[in-house]
């Protein structure tokens, strides 16, 4: 998602580059007036940025000789606040810009907004609203950081996606649906990773985790179950009608259709043998259903619930009754 | 991503290693905005920035196997986000391939402008990273009003880039020689157990640097070298390469 120089125009360029400068500069004087409390924040955020840039080079693959790899907003916003999250992707972001030519020059600023602010405030914000309704809990905990963090790398991808279109290199209906359809794919891995790291933290730090988790045991109980499930369905239920709606609102976007229909039949031949030719629903629809737009949406809807069930199961895998402990 | 051929060309010596960082950062800002606003149609204006690029080059004695593929790592991106513009673009069209295809010349301009721009950017940055120390270039934004908390941070997180670097590549053949090959998205979970690791052994790093640092008199400040104020010839270089830029954007078309 690094955007590179040329991709971006001037004033989209200058506004993300405002916003970035003063998100930055208000957690650095944050930092700095916690300093007397939190002294060990300078060596703490450098080596947490040291931490992204490396967990950044473990690559997992998505599909079909594609790999994706971990993006670290939410994790660090759910381990050491939005704030600290937006600085320490400022300064990966600007490292990987100026010393391994990641990302362009003029597109620092946007590619912090995108990677740093959207992602790091958006993953926190989600994580503790998810929190909020979700039940107490490691499994709470866990689920809320999961999907909060698949929804960072989705957030994040639509911005990027709309500074593009507003900078009128590539058409919304086009690039919107290709970069939240491959990183809704690479959510789901952030969103393991997220996961693992988090319980990882939880089982031998608990110390470094914030107030909020509140890690206490629930879940054995009757009404712990019901809760549970509550949150399932609803959140669920949300998922998928958040995704019928948006994949009818793409579609129905200027002259979409018949611009997705083009450009899927042109470039799926030199593109080939990436993700959608193989999928079960070539072209984001589902097979047998005339009307297109309701196809795309039941394409959108049946998406969403794999990646949910798979998310549920992991979180299922990943916390073991036995292994439950008290904070 | 090693130091290695980092290292043999920042400790090269030539006429634009010495400039100052400052006049550097400010020179290379220069360039890529220039290279950014100019419209993809001015091909004679992108030869003139490539030459001027290659003259820095040269005059930096760097290798063009060093420069040339590391620029070519930003194409993927277009993939992305521009690859099928020739495909969507409206206005005139041309049919090459005995009419089976159809591309639209604005969607073709527009392509072509994002990777030559594309290019460019990422060709000055490398320059600048080839020739200049990561130190010094930190010391220059400090000099230049950035605040001394973010430089002192970008500083350690640099130093500590590549121990947690290598601390990660070592997980990774630890993983590789259990017989780890990545096959499926599932796999994320082993690598988030591995990340998970990794995040607690950076903290605890944290925890010891932080000690080693109050031991050695850290007061909430690193120390920093007096300025050194500019030379005659850091303001020629600023002076010579704003001009021509100014001269080639507005004259070339």
């Amino acid at each position: 998602m690094h955007i590179p120089d040329g991709y971006i125009s001037g004033p989209i360029a200058i506004t993300s580059g405002v916003a970035a400068i003063v998100v930055v500069e208000v957690s650095a004087w944050r930092a700095s007036r916690h300093l007397e409390e939190q002294p060990h924040m300078v060596p703490l955020l450098a080596t947490t940025g040291a931490f992204v840039f490396a967990a950044q080079m473990l690559n997992f693959p998505i599909g079909v000789g594609v790999s994706g790899h971990f993006l670290g907003a939410a994790a660090i916003a759910a381990l050491l606040g939005p704030w600290n999250a937006c600085m320490v992707m400022a300064l990966v972001l600007t490292i990987q810009c100026l010393v391994f030519n990641d990302g362009g020059l003029t597109a620092l600023g946007a590619n912090i907004v995108n990677m740093g602010i959207v992602a790091g405030f958006g993953g926190y914000v989600a994580m503790r609203g998810i929190r909020a309704i979700s039940f107490r809990g490691r499994t709470g905990y866990l689920i809320a950081a999961g999907i909060g963090s698949w929804m960072s790398v989705v957030l994040a991808s639509a911005v990027c996606a709309l500074e593009l279109a507003v900078s009128g290199t590539s058409p919304l209906a086009v690039v919107m649906p290709a970069m939240v359809g491959t990183h809704a794919i690479i959510g789901v891995g952030e969103a393991l990773i997220t996961t693992a790291v988090l319980s990882a933290v939880l089982a031998s730090r608990p110390d470094i985790l914030p107030s909020w988790t509140g890690v206490t045991r629930l879940s054995g109980t009757r009404a712990g179950r019901r809760r549970i499930l509550l949150v399932v369905v609803g959140g669920m239920a949300t998922a998928l009608f958040l995704a019928f709606a948006i994949s009818l609102f793409a579609s129905s976007a200027p002259d979409g259709l018949e611009k997705i229909a083009t450009a899927q039949r042109f470039v799926a031949r030199p593109v080939g043998g990436i993700a959608w030719t193989h999928s079960l629903f070539t072209d984001y629809a589902a097979p047998g259903v005339k009307n297109e737009r309701v196809s795309t949406g039941l394409a959108g809807v049946f998406g969403t619930a794999v990646i949910f069930v798979v998310g549920f199961g992991v979180v299922k895998l990943l916390v073991r009754p036995g292994r439950e402990r008290e904070t | 991503m090693g130091r290695g051929l980092h290292a043999t060309v920042v400790d090269l010596d030539s006429p634009v290693h010495r400039l100052d960082p400052r006049v550097k950062t400010v020179i290379v800002i220069a360039f890529v905005v220039t290279v950014v606003s100019t419209p993809p149609y001015y091909l004679s204006a992108y030869v003139a920035y490539a030459g001027l690029l290659s003259w820095a080059a040269a005059l930096a004695r760097l290798p063009l196997r060093y420069v040339i593929p590391r620029a070519a790592a930003v194409l993927p991106f277009s993939v992305l986000a521009a690859l099928w513009l020739p495909f969507l673009g409206t206005g005139a069209t041309i049919r090459p391939c005995e009419g089976w295809i159809e591309l639209s010349i604005p969607g073709l301009w527009l392509l072509i402008g994002v990777i030559m721009k594309s290019l460019l950017g990422a060709a000055a940055l490398i320059c600048l990273a080839a020739t200049t120390p990561f130190a010094a270039l930190l010391d220059g934004l400090r000099k230049m009003g950035v605040p001394v908390i973010l430089v002192d941070i970008l500083t350690l997180t640099y130093r500590y880039l590549f121990v947690l670097v290598e601390e990660s590549s070592r997980l990774r053949r630890a993983a590789a020689a259990r017989g780890y090959r990545a096959r499926w998205l599932g796999q994320a979970l082993l690598i988030g157990r591995l990340i998970g690791q990794l995040f607690v052994r950076s903290y605890e790093r944290a925890e010891r640097v932080h000690r080693a640092m109050l031991l050695r008199g850290y007061r909430g400040q690193m120390p920093a070298a007096a300025p050194r104020p500019f030379g005659v010839r850091d303001l020629a270089a600023l002076g010579v390469v704003i001009g021509i830029l100014i001269l080639v954007r507005g004259v070339l078309r």
